[in-house]
């Protein structure tokens, strides 16, 4: 009887350690699919142009070039507006999006976790539930107040539409919701203001959150060319990614396109590369428990 | 000492009738806080919605939209009517809640699978959670780019299955969807994680000891514990699909925004479109409530 037990836990340990093996095999086939369409993003920024329009296409290349990107200099070079002018845009908007989403949404979300006021609750139902609704109907009714607030053709309305992000705001507010009430109470005690308990005790505690809010975000407004085609008339006040759909169409163009594609979307990779552990982080406390 | 007692109670009296209190003070200035946000929410979110019921029962055109000044008709039910009647919209519908009834298992038992994975300790997992991630942060950057006309005009997946696809026409739909279906689970992943990062070790501990297996683990242990996410990522997958910009009635809204004259019978079509969606989530969450705990 003592014999088939110690078998059994042999054969137990044997499997603990095969496991990782058998877990990454697993996961590396699926994840090749999952990698796959960046794979592809990649490879194709760098094929000549007798490898482009192969079929079926390849996931590999066979003699690499950087005539693509040489392409896409010469076509900038062309236009009216200097392509660093696109690029200065995109990054001071995307910068101060950035900034005021981060301080907009950390405001609002302290008193609502904090604070009990009377229709907090409903606010916040109204958020989680707005996340569900917003669709295309509300398109042509933005697109009136927008205009009726003259925010069109100024930099105001890449930035102010997008402030009161209802993604965010659930996301910090179930972040601060899992900090104990009992640091603020402490504080309170200590003689702390309202602006000192939010900017000495929520601000830092919500880091990662607020990592997480740029992570999620941060490709909208990097890649945003609907707002530029829809309120600004200005060539000089739209964007890069904007820029980069305009040289879309023509089959001459292909291989400059997919140089552009890997340029538009490497900084969002990048930026979740790098952060990616605050994400994790951020998801794993954000208490749907 | 008269005149102690006079100004104590002239204290307790101030404390009692002071205007606000004084954690309903701080409270009001936590209020100024959300004041910025609240601004933008209403806005743009809430007016958008409220207008959109309002644009919903009448005969418009966009130069009559600025204001409700010019010559909008006001015509009742009668936009609803329209799209109800149409029998090509009702057709679209229904199949996009066919569509998604067979994607949405498929993508949550899917992120559950790799889920239960990434949860493992193995050497290269974090590599691993960024190329299942990705996809979140990339959604709108590449997936117009790969899944529309890539490069030489050819969807990578649809070009990677076409052989399957005239195998079977049901197994086809799952193959030439895999991958859309792979990119559409990260966030369920990302769920199914911290999910699973709450069940107790302890009590893996306690079955391992009563020499469960892995498969007994999953189905006993693992699986009743984590039960309100999987029904949490129904929804969520749920939702997802009905609204992703790929759904042919989220085409249909767009093309009758376009024509220009019919943004009534659009934002009937969204509202109508919306409570149904609510609808079948809410006879889902009726079914399942006895897992939701």
């Amino acid at each position: 009887m003592f014999q088939v037990d110690v078998d059994y836990l042999k054969k137990a340990k044997k499997r603990r350690e095969y496991a990782p093996t058998v877990i990454s095999i697993v996961l590396a086939l699926a994840g090749v699919v999952s990698a796959l369409p960046i794979v592809y993003l990649v490879v194709t920024a760098f094929k000549p142009a007798e490898e482009l329009f192969l079929y079926p296409p390849r996931f590999y290349v066979k003699n690499p070039t950087f005539k693509n990107f040489s392409d896409l200099v010469s076509i900038t070079a062309n236009t009216m507006v200097p392509f660093t002018r696109y690029l200065f845009n995109t990054i001071i908007i995307t910068a101060v999006y950035m900034f005021a989403l981060i301080v907009v949404g950390t405001l609002a979300c302290y008193p609502l976790s904090k604070h009990r006021f009377p229709g907090g609750n409903a606010l916040f139902k109204l958020v989680t539930n707005a996340l569900l609704i917003i669709s295309g109907a509300a398109a042509i009714p933005s697109y009136i107040i927008i205009t009726g607030l003259h925010l069109d053709n100024t930099y105001l309305v890449y930035i102010i539409p997008g402030l009161a992000n209802c993604t965010c705001m659930f996301l910090l507010k179930q972040f601060l919701d899992q900090v104990p009430d009992t640091i603020f109470e402490a504080g309170k005690i200590d003689g702390a203001s309202e602006w000192q308990l939010y900017t000495k005790i929520a601000l830092p505690l919500l880091r990662n959150a607020q990592a997480t809010c740029v992570i999620l975000t941060f490709p909208g407004i990097w890649g945003d060319t609907a707002t530029s085609t829809t309120y600004i008339y200005d060539e000089q006040l739209r964007t890069f990614a904007f820029f980069m759909s305009t040289l879309q169409g023509g089959l001459a163009r292909t291989g400059a396109n997919a140089a552009a594609s890997l340029i538009m979307t490497l900084p969002s990779i990048i930026v979740f590369v790098v952060s990616q552990s605050s994400v994790m982080d951020t998801m794993a406390h954000s208490g749907i428990k | 000492m008269k005149k102690q007692v006079k100004y104590k109670k002239k204290l307790a009296h101030s404390q009692k009738y002071t205007l606000l209190s004084f954690e309903k003070k701080r409270s009001l200035e936590g209020f100024v806080f959300a004041i910025p946000w609240l601004l933008g929410f209403i806005a743009f979110v809430v007016i958008p919605l409220a207008l959109s019921v309002r644009i919903s029962f009448f005969q418009t055109v966009l130069t009559d939209l600025y204001g409700f000044r010019g010559t909008s008709t006001y015509v009742g039910f009668n936009n609803y009517v329209k799209v109800i009647q149409d029998p090509a919209v009702g057709e679209t519908v229904f199949r996009s809640f066919g569509m998604s009834l067979i994607k949405v298992p498929v993508i949550v038992a899917f992120s559950l699978f790799v889920a239960v994975l990434l949860k493992q300790d193995f050497p290269g997992r974090t590599a691993f959670r960024v190329i299942f991630f990705i996809p979140v942060i990339l959604a709108g950057t590449i997936m117009t780019y790969l899944f529309q006309d890539g490069v030489g005009n050819m969807s990578v997946f649809s070009t990677l299955t076409t052989g399957v696809q005239q195998l079977n026409s049901f197994f086809g739909t799952i193959m030439s969807n895999i991958g859309a279906i792979m990119w559409a689970s990260s966030v369920e992943i990302l769920i199914f994680l911290a999910a699973l990062q709450s069940v107790p070790a302890t009590l893996y501990e306690v079955v391992e000891l009563d020499g469960a297996s892995a498969w007994e683990t999953f189905w006993h242990v693992t699986l009743p514990y984590i039960s309100p996410f999987v029904i949490l990522n129904f929804v969520y997958a749920m939702v997802d699909s009905f609204v992703a910009s790929d759904n042919p009635v989220m085409s249909i809204m767009d093309s009758m925004t376009r024509e220009g004259t019919k943004y009534g019978q659009a934002s009937a079509l969204s509202w109508l479109y919306m409570l149904a969606t609510l609808a079948v989530i809410l006879i889902f969450i009726l079914f399942t409530r006895r897992w939701l705990k």
